[in-house]
């Protein structure tokens, strides 16, 4: 399939932008009460007259684009093979919210080449069903299992049995849920936000010991600073999660608003690439979506706000939230082991970080997991993807290892 | 050692326990009333005028460029497919909305309503840097005997147009000729009130301003009337002010979290059945807790942005009437019946529809042609997040001023009159219903006037007796 947007819609979007209602911000607020109305005139502005879809619709299409119908919906996908390697793995890439595919731009060409051994991904990139231009499900229930179950049935119907999965945000909990549900299918699943486990003893204790006993006792200081000050933490997770538990409890009453109007669905989209990229973005003006600590271009985030506008899927793909019914399935989900190899990159300002320990209890196959320090936040993929690249061939490179081990002592035990 | 400390601390402390649920300890551990803002002036800070005492009145006025910019936008609206059988549990049914935007733009006469509006006095007058916006309605001499102020209060997503037809009935005598000068303000940041420039303009910042304005008018004394924030604000008046009000009226009680007694009652009541701690009707107001707790988590979502980012979804609700309407109308839906959200049409039409929707059009056509919801939302952030700990602490500070309250069957936050009666001594009325949910002076106007109208003799009473505790005609 070719993206392409009808200049009708284009022009309705332009006449909404320039009718858009100013919103003055407080003084001294920045971005803590969220989207700053002053910066968003500027975005305005740049999006009026600087930023050019159709260069970015060209780019999306020099992806190869496909549709196919599973479970009774339309999932779009990216489908990029490499052009030369000696060896090639199948990697399904998982986007999240309020992201898209567009978020892998830079990493996909970077997956796709070969290195200097000629390895290389042949790389599958799913829309969530619901986003962009995968259907949404019309019926009730649609949550990251069913989700789950639809991308591992994408990958059968293009002939991987076996594949590697990367993602992050609801990428990450769909993944999560593929190594429980189909671990003979995945070698291995990569992520930069790894769920928590907290119905294990052992984590439990560790965490409530750990909070007034030394750093350096139990938990050594870097994952100290990961899950401590508990209540810190836990307050910036209550600043942080307003949106969720609208969308967790009524995503249409905010749906109608996003979906009408292109200058309030960029406010809310964009309030969080400021602000899950570093928490302390809400402290500037801009939100530090310009200037020089901004992790992407302006243009990159108005292509993703554009992929929601143009396809209408912002209700929908809030609508996600609330089908992940019972925080009790989700909390088994992150309590079942699985055997499938594990790889994490854990940056610094992704919101939820979990220490190595915590994740081998529940993988026990973990063969890589990497700190990072310097630079990094929750859309990890887009805003660092020679780093990301690197790590996912890092980990196949050891999930490979790990798999021809495996099969030799398979045949060794059948002798 | 351990076989005489240990039944010893367990005493000492199912003692402690007794005491504590038996309300001993009430009002020991009251917390300190907090400082009211320091900012006294809310106004851009380029601008250093000062307030004056003028009082202006108004007419409020739309003008055809702002209702043939909304007739656009809502011609031009997206639709949002529902999903299949899911009423208003989703949110807002995006089916629903299409004929919502049918009436709007085929039937809904704003010039009709705006005439109403006007019907009642408008006036603008500057407190603290803030164009405050109210109606001041004084009964004609025919019939009154005694005349007495009160100040009605809002809350969100409401306005004062949520009294139109309760303030007709409190300025017109009764049989005893008893009527009411009404001050009924839009809280600043709502409607046509001047929104604050400045951070920290909360509940208590509001309720100085109120003070103020019922003083500026003449009124050293006076009555409140309040739900939802109104509630607040009026309970914050009643501990600031204390001097000034002569009773306070309210649909939405708050619970004293900070009193020990009312901690231990309900802890113990949520495993002792019924009739027991609590009365049947009482229990059912707080108990199944857990049920109750996920109720609040399923209802307050909105809440929870709102004290967090208002800003972020008050860019889209400030330039989409549709989504406006239907951010807002669904609390008119699902909070006059929980039960609302299984229909399809939330009840906001049809056999069970509490409003007009003419009357709940009306409401945020206010929101929407004065660009109000932004900072009208900002107020749930100035209170939870910026101020979480003053505010929550006055709900728990004890006060004598007379305390009314009616408790509808469907209001979100019910408290027993037991628990009401803790922090206060002087609660002189208190209604329960089964019917009726938050908005109740909107939804049940002569029911409210007649409340409202008990509450205030029995307080007239009560400071009769204070003024002349013999009687009338007898000294001490």
């Amino acid at each position: 399939m070719k993206v392409s947007v009808s200049d009708t819609d284009l022009n309705s979007l332009k006449s909404r932008l320039r009718a858009f209602k100013f919103v003055e911000p407080l003084e001294n607020s920045a971005f803590e009460y969220g989207f700053n109305g002053r910066f968003m005139q500027q975005v305005v502005t740049y999006w009026l007259e600087k930023y050019d879809w159709r260069q970015w619709e060209k780019k999306i299409n020099s992806f190869e684009n496909y549709l196919t119908r599973i479970e009774g919906l339309q999932v779009h996908f990216m489908h990029v093979k490499p052009k030369k390697a000696k060896k090639r793995a199948p990697l399904l890439l998982l986007h999240g919210w309020p992201g898209s595919v567009i978020e892998f731009h830079k990493l996909l060409p970077l997956l796709t080449t070969s290195d200097s051994d000629g390895f290389a991904f042949e790389v599958v990139a799913a829309s969530l069903p619901g986003f962009a231009w995968s259907e949404a499900p019309k019926k009730r229930g649609f949550d990251p299992s069913a989700a789950a179950r639809v991308m591992d049935k994408l990958m059968g119907r293009l002939g991987f049995h076996k594949y590697y999965v990367h993602g992050g945000d609801w990428g990450s909990i769909i993944g999560h849920v593929m190594a429980i549900e189909f671990q003979d299918r995945l070698l291995g699943f990569h992520t930069s936000m790894p769920m928590q486990s907290f119905r294990h003893p052992s984590i439990l204790l560790q965490m409530v010991a750990g909070s007034f006993l030394p750093a350096g006792v139990l938990f050594d200081k870097r994952d100290c600073d990961k899950i401590y000050p508990f209540f810190g933490k836990l307050g910036d997770l209550m600043r942080e999660s307003g949106y969720f538990h609208l969308q967790a409890t009524r995503p249409d009453s905010v749906g109608h608003a996003l979906s009408d109007s292109p200058v309030g669905l960029a406010a809310y989209i964009l309030e969080k690439f400021s602000v899950w990229t570093n928490l302390q973005n809400r402290f500037s003006k801009d939100g530090n979506l310009v200037g020089p600590k901004a992790a992407f271009t302006l243009d990159e985030l108005l292509t993703n706000v554009m992929i929601y506008w143009t396809t209408g899927s912002i209700t929908s793909s809030m609508r996600f939230y609330k089908e992940d019914l019972s925080i009790e399935a989700s909390s088994n989900y992150a309590s079942i082991p699985s055997q499938v190899p594990y790889g994490v990159a854990s940056f610094p300002h992704e919101l939820i970080r979990v220490p190595e320990d915590f994740v081998r209890k529940t993988h026990p196959n973990l063969l890589l997991y990497t700190d990072f320090d310097d630079r990094g936040g929750h859309f990890a993929a887009f805003e660092l993807p020679e780093l990301v690249a690197k790590e996912i061939r890092k980990f196949v490179h050891l999930a490979e290892a790990f798999h021809s081990a495996a099969a030799k002592r398979g045949r060794k035990s059948e002798l | 050692m351990c076989n005489t400390l240990l039944p010893l601390a367990c005493t000492a402390c199912l003692a402690f326990v007794l005491l504590a649920g038996l309300g001993c300890l009430d009002n020991l551990a009251a917390p300190d009333k907090p400082a009211l803002p320091a900012t006294l002036n809310w106004g851009a800070s380029s601008d250093s005028s000062s307030d004056g005492e003028a009082v202006e009145a108004t007419r409020l006025s739309v003008s055809n460029a702002t209702l043939d910019d909304l007739r656009s936008r809502l011609k031009a609206f997206k639709f949002v497919e529902p999903v299949e059988n899911s009423g208003f549990e989703y949110g807002f049914n995006g089916a629903f909305m299409k004929q919502l935007v049918s009436h709007w733009l085929n039937k809904y006469n704003w010039r009709v309503w705006e005439d109403r509006l006007n019907s009642f006095p408008n006036y603008f007058t500057r407190i603290e840097g803030l164009k405050v916006h109210f109606m001041h309605l004084k009964p004609s001499k025919k019939g009154v005997k005694k005349r007495v102020p009160l100040l009605i209060l809002h809350g969100w997503p409401g306005s004062v147009f949520e009294f139109y037809k309760l303030i007709p009935l409190l300025t017109t005598p009764d049989t005893d000729g008893l009527a009411f000068e009404v001050v009924a303000p839009s809280i600043p940041g709502y409607g046509w009130s001047e929104a604050a420039k400045k951070r920290g303009f909360s509940a208590a910042a509001c309720a100085r301003v109120f003070d103020k304005l019922m003083v500026r008018l003449g009124y050293r004394q006076y009555y409140i009337q309040g739900g939802d924030w109104g509630a607040g604000i009026g309970h914050i008046i009643t501990r600031e002010f204390p001097e000034r009000v002569l009773g306070f009226h309210t649909n939405m009680p708050m619970q004293p979290f900070r009193q020990p007694s009312v901690i231990v009652q309900m802890i113990a009541g949520s495993f002792i059945p019924d009739g027991i701690l609590f009365s049947k009707k009482d229990g059912q107001k707080i108990f199944p807790y857990f049920e109750k707790l996920s109720d609040i988590i399923r209802e307050s979502g909105y809440m929870h942005i709102q004290a967090t980012r208002p800003d972020t979804i008050g860019h889209a609700l400030s330039d989409s009437p549709v989504g406006l309407a239907a951010y807002i109308l669904e609390k008119f839906s699902v909070w006059t019946d929980p039960q609302n959200r299984l229909s399809q049409t939330g009840n906001l039409i049809g056999p069970k529809a509490a409003f007009s929707l003419d009357e709940l059009l009306t409401n945020v056509m206010i929101y929407w042609t004065t660009g109000s919801i932004t900072s009208s939302v900002r107020l749930y952030k100035e209170v939870f997040s910026e101020n979480r700990e003053t505010t929550m602490a006055y709900f728990s500070i004890p006060s004598d001023v007379p305390h009314g309250v009616a408790s509808f069957s469907n209001e979100l936050s019910r408290v027993p009159e037991r628990i009401v009666r803790v922090t206060h001594p002087n609660l002189l009325h208190y209604a329960d219903f089964d019917h009726g949910g938050h908005f109740a002076a909107f939804e049940l106007p002569d029911l409210m006037n007649s409340e409202v109208r008990a509450f205030v003799r029995a307080a007239e009473d009560f400071h009769a007796k204070k003024r002349s505790p013999l009687g009338e005609g007898k000294e001490l």
